[in-house]
């Protein structure tokens, strides 16, 4: 009665093929596309940044130094704005901005729907106390919210230019970062804080929190499941004696320079003074800006950080490095005696010097600061006859100077080290700016003798010769970490440090010390003499083509068991006898027996000094 | 009611009830949030559906005590009413997302289309399985084609065209009860070559690319004697196929911009990405985000989120594909295509041919929903507004599925009864 039953079966067939149809489709964008599960998490999941404390920093002494303390942030969410009438003054006097300023920053931030729906930075950098009064005054405001973050706080108010400061990650520092850091991250812009972000700053948190189709947030995502927690910062320990470092500063006071000490035995730097300076609060919270842009503006560059990127002629105290060079090359003995007479006879008096009693030997001429006998000893050292050549001579000079940390980088970890200037034959080789090969000698460069022409060096590199001479030829790249600890662990983790050796015979070092140690007793170092301390020291004074000469010391304490070294540069001051040697005396007592008693007199006097720019 | 006991199909009953939970559960899903367990359980979408659905189900087992000669009886009427209570809803309907469709009774809406659904289908049975019906005669095949576009074309003018299309889904039961095949044959050639015709959007290339196919077919049969005759029925035909994608290119260019949208966005959502394209677009990435075994029950967090609009109703199969990955909506698809099944196999083995045409067209009507609604979300189909069957947050809908269903089971018993036959 029914001829058309098969056909029952083409339905039902054609049925069952449109849902395998399906089926294949559901596979297709389900399991084979990873490009739709991709798209939904990106339209429902925000993921914050949570960024931790950074590590507080130690002093010697392992207290802290600096830490963090707490700040907030109003934050504004343009769609969700709401301000009760009657308070609007209340609003814009605590953002201190006038209504049409708001008005204009509001219609910015909402350009888009959803741009309005974001929430972004209305007011940093409010202090706990502000906080407490904000948020009772907006309480019925909406749209308005707060982020909690951090800030620096130091317990010295010492050392900005060792520490550095931190602020938010710019254009530049995103780019070159290759990912590490992320808008609105912080940075370390200058000093340790800089050099040592990646110890400093922790692990930034990820926090990844639901948003619905307005891009509202709606509440954390998996429960948290995929949030990574925020680490702190490790803490760092430095060498830095914060009080040494306060008593530098103070001394510098009013005037221009730098002051290095050093640790001989292991290259920690005690204090690291750069004149004028500022307080590092200064560089922190709402005032960042502004004061940078003073500071920035400052014609005495109050931001320059003269112990790495100052870079002078070291004047005499390069009569030591000579010293030991030409000692160890067997160019003269301890005995070698040379004439003197106000000049260096042999090259028309020049360069000159004062009149003491000459002829002179080594310890003598470096206890008076005998120009013409380092003159003498140049001139014997590039035309020695163990060279016969005066290029080969001038080459075993370079090398020696360079092994003693002229002229190079001493990679402190701290950026922006400048390598000073220790002047090559190949320099001088150079026709068009200098004189051409085998168109100058010894004559011609005499000025290296005494550490003018073209020899430069950092306060850094003079600190570090100084700890070199200290150490009878050895010696630790200068450095401010001494050790890290992670946030949990309770130990400090030492940074094991390489000793350098310059290769000198150690017999020229306790020559040439006992040398410097006359020159503190009874030369031209007098000022940095300690009573119950064997201080060894040079003067330098250093010529200046613009106007007074600088004033400049090295010298380390006690001679026996060194404990500090220290480069003093006081600049437009005159001798270094009479400016830098005191100061270096100070800040030795201070350091080797924790006050200033002996030296009373020369701290008020140098303290008042001040000098012309 | 003993003779009847034990003849239910319960398969089917079982089919239906694993649907019922699935599909509320799925609306549970939804609209349940933890902070609203405050909110009474009965103002909730899930608390709301499963009443409906316990109505429906109380109405399934009042169905199950009907006779067949009453329900075969009462088509005509419940067919008249229907068409009446469609017509009312000019005078008094309400008007939900653009659609003029439903009428406010007791507080409740509900949408006289569903009625209609279901009174079509038992109408067209009685009068296709009458005596004397027959489908070569044009009269008979006039009057049941009348059956169903009547109410299809009151349904096109409230506005509701998803509604209407499913009437037309009744070509099942004229194909299955012996219609030439050329005819479904003709409708779908002509459904692929609008198809196409939108998708290209050239119809010159696609009249040039028939006029090939009829060279190419005529060369192969081409016959001495009769090759002019021949060739004109091919120029013919061609002629009339190319004025047909003209013509689907004008009517287009001619409806209004969003059904327009509607179309066009099957083809390519990104150009209405915040409009049609929105939905689709939205759709796919809840749907895709779902893997292979989906983000567990509840863990939709895309739907949740409320990204995908009309989540409870037309596009709730999208959280079954987040939630329940592929494998989930598989098997949803396959718990469909078993009841359709299982209703083909009851249809064929009626005794009567009342209860097996309206068998099919249940089928048909099943089958277009789950088809034009599944294929929406997963953007191989138009936007179309309908329901998924079981699924869907909505009274109306899952009453009539319920109705539609039982009434089969109802006819479906009487197989062995010989009081029951009318053979």
């Amino acid at each position: 009665m029914d001829n058309f039953i098969h056909r029952g079966n083409i339905i039902i067939g054609l049925i069952f093929l449109i849902f395998m149809v399906f089926v294949i489709r559901l596979f297709s964008i389900q399991v084979l596309s990873d490009e739709y599960a991709r798209k939904a998490e990106s339209y429902i999941i925000r993921t914050k940044s949570v960024v931790p404390p950074r590590g507080n920093i130690y002093n010697r002494k392992g207290e802290i130094y600096v830490s963090n303390r707490p700040m907030f942030s109003l934050t504004l969410t343009p769609a969700e704005l709401y301000i009760p009438p009657e308070d609007t003054a209340v609003l814009l006097d605590f953002i201190d901005m006038t209504w049409p300023a708001f008005d204009s920053l509001l219609k910015a931030r909402s350009k888009s729907r959803a741009e309005s729906l974001k929430e972004s930075v209305l007011l940093r950098h409010i202090e706990p106390g502000e906080y407490g009064a904000m948020q009772e005054k907006l309480w019925d405001f909406s749209g308005l919210g707060f982020q909690a973050n951090n800030r620096r706080n130091y317990q010295y108010a010492v050392g900005a230019h060792i520490l550095g400061y931190v602020s938010e990650v710019n254009k530049r520092e995103l780019r070159d970062s290759g990912g590490r850091y992320e808008p609105g991250d912080l940075i370390g812009k200058a000093g340790i804080e800089r050099s040592l972000d990646t110890i400093l700053r922790g692990v930034v948190g990820k926090k990844k929190v639901q948003k619905d189709k307005y891009s509202r947030e709606v509440g954390e995502y998996a429960g948290g499941k995929f949030d990574i927690d925020p680490v702190k910062g490790d803490d760092i320990l430095l060498g830095v004696d914060t009080d040494l470092q306060a008593l530098g500063e103070e001394l510098m006071e009013m005037k221009k320079g730098s002051i290095v000490a050093i640790e001989p035995r292991s290259g920690e730097i005690l204090a690291f003074i750069s004149a004028p300076t500022y307080k590092p609060d200064q560089l922190t919270g709402k005032e960042l800006n502004s004061n940078w842009k003073a500071l920035q503006k400052d014609s005495l560059y109050p931001l320059f950080n003269r112990p790495l990127m100052a870079e002078y002629p070291p004047g005499s105290i390069f009569k030591i490095p000579l010293a030991l060079a030409a000692l160890n090359e067997g160019v003269i003995t301890k005995d070698t005696y040379y004439r003197c007479g106000g000049g260096f006879w042999r090259n028309k008096g020049k360069p000159g010097c004062r009149l003491h009693y000459h002829p002179l030997k080594l310890k003598d001429a470096i206890k008076l600061s005998c120009n013409s006998y380092f003159a003498a000893t140049y001139m014997d050292f590039l035309d020695s006859p163990i060279y016969n050549d005066m290029y080969k001579g001038f080459e075993t000079w370079h090398r020696y100077m360079s092994v003693m940390g002229v002229g190079k980088r001493l990679n402190v970890d701290m950026p922006y080290e400048k390598p000073g200037q220790l002047p090559a034959a190949s320099m001088y080789d150079n026709e068009k700016y200098w004189y051409g090969r085998n168109r100058w000698s010894a004559t011609t460069v005499i000025s290296n003798a005494i550490g003018q022409g073209e020899l430069l060096m950092t306060p850094l590199q003079m600190a570090n010769l100084s700890a070199l001479v200290a150490n009878r030829g050895t010696y630790v790249s200068p450095h401010f970490l001494r050790a890290s600890r992670s946030s949990r662990n309770e130990a400090w983790e030492m940074i094991p440090q390489e000793t350098i050796s310059t290769q000198i015979n150690r017999q020229h070092f306790e020559d040439v010390i006992i040398a410097m140690e006359e020159g503190v007793e009874a030369g031209t170092g007098r000022r940095a003499y300690l009573e119950g301390f064997r201080v060894a020291g040079k003067t330098g004074t250093v010529q200046n083509p613009h106007g007074e000469d600088h004033s400049v010391f090295i010298g380390f304490a006690p001679v026996e068991n060194p404990q500090i070294a220290i480069a003093v540069v006081i600049e437009n001051a005159g001798g270094g006898g009479r400016w830098a040697a005191p100061t270096a005396g100070i800040l030795m007592e201070q350091y080797l027996t924790q006050k200033v008693e002996q030296k009373k007199w020369e701290y008020q006097r140098i303290k008042q000094a001040r000098f012309k720019y | 009611m003993n003779r009847k006991g034990f003849d239910l199909d319960w398969i089917t009953i079982f089919l239906y009830m694993m649907l019922a939970i699935v599909g509320w559960s799925t609306v549970f899903a939804v609209s349940y949030f933890s902070y609203d367990d405050a909110l009474p359980f009965l103002s909730t979408a899930h608390g709301k559906q499963l009443i409906f659905i316990c109505v429906a189900m109380v109405v399934a087992v009042l169905i199950l005590f009907l006779d067949l000669r009453f329900i075969e009886g009462i088509s005509y009427l419940l067919y008249g009413l229907s068409i009446f209570l469609l017509l009312l809803v000019f005078l008094v309907g309400k008007r939900v997302n653009g659609a003029l469709a439903w009428l406010p009774i007791f507080g409740f809406s509900f949408q006289p289309a569903e009625v209609a659904k279901i009174a079509t289908a038992l109408a067209l049975a009685r009068f296709m399985s009458s005596i004397g019906f027959s489908l070569n005669n044009a009269r008979s095949l006039g009057i049941a084609i009348g059956i169903v576009i009547l109410p299809a074309l009151i349904v096109i003018l409230q506005n509701d065209t998803g509604s209407a299309l499913v009437f037309f889904s009744l070509l099942i039961v004229f194909y299955r009860e012996g219609l030439n095949w050329l005819i479904p044959a003709l409708i779908i050639l002509l459904a692929a070559l609008a198809v196409v015709t939108l998708w290209l959007g050239k119809p010159i290339w696609i009249c040039l690319g028939l006029l090939t196919l009829a060279g190419i077919s005529f060369a192969f049969s081409f016959n001495k004697r009769s090759w002019g005759r021949d060739m004109m029925i091919y120029l013919i035909v061609t002629g009339i196929m190319s004025g047909y994608v003209f013509s689907v290119d004008f009517i287009v260019d001619k409806l209004p911009t969003h059904q327009q949208n509607r179309i066009f966005v099957l083809f390519n959502p990104t150009i209405d990405p915040q409009g049609v394209g929105y939905n689709v677009i939205q759709s796919k990435i809840a749907i895709g985000s779902g893997g292979l075994t989906g983000k567990g029950y509840k863990q939709g967090e895309y739907t949740k989120s409320k990204f995908v609009p009309m989540q409870e109703t037309d596009f709730i199969y999208c959280t079954v594909g987040e939630e329940l990955g592929w494998l989930g909506s598989s098997f949803v698809l396959m718990l469909f295509f078993a009841l359709i099944w299982r209703i083909k196999i009851m249809a064929e083995n009626s005794k009567t041919k009342f209860s097996r045409i309206y068998g099919y067209g249940i089928i048909s009507i099943l089958f277009f929903h789950i088809l034009v609604n599944v294929g929406m979300t997963v953007g191989l189909m138009p936007v179309i507004g309908i329901p998924l069957p079981f699924f869907s947050y909505g009274g109306s809908s899952f009453l009539s599925f319920t109705i539609l269903i039982f009434l089969m089971v109802n006819l479906y018993s009487f197989k062995s009864s010989v009081l029951g036959s009318k053979l």
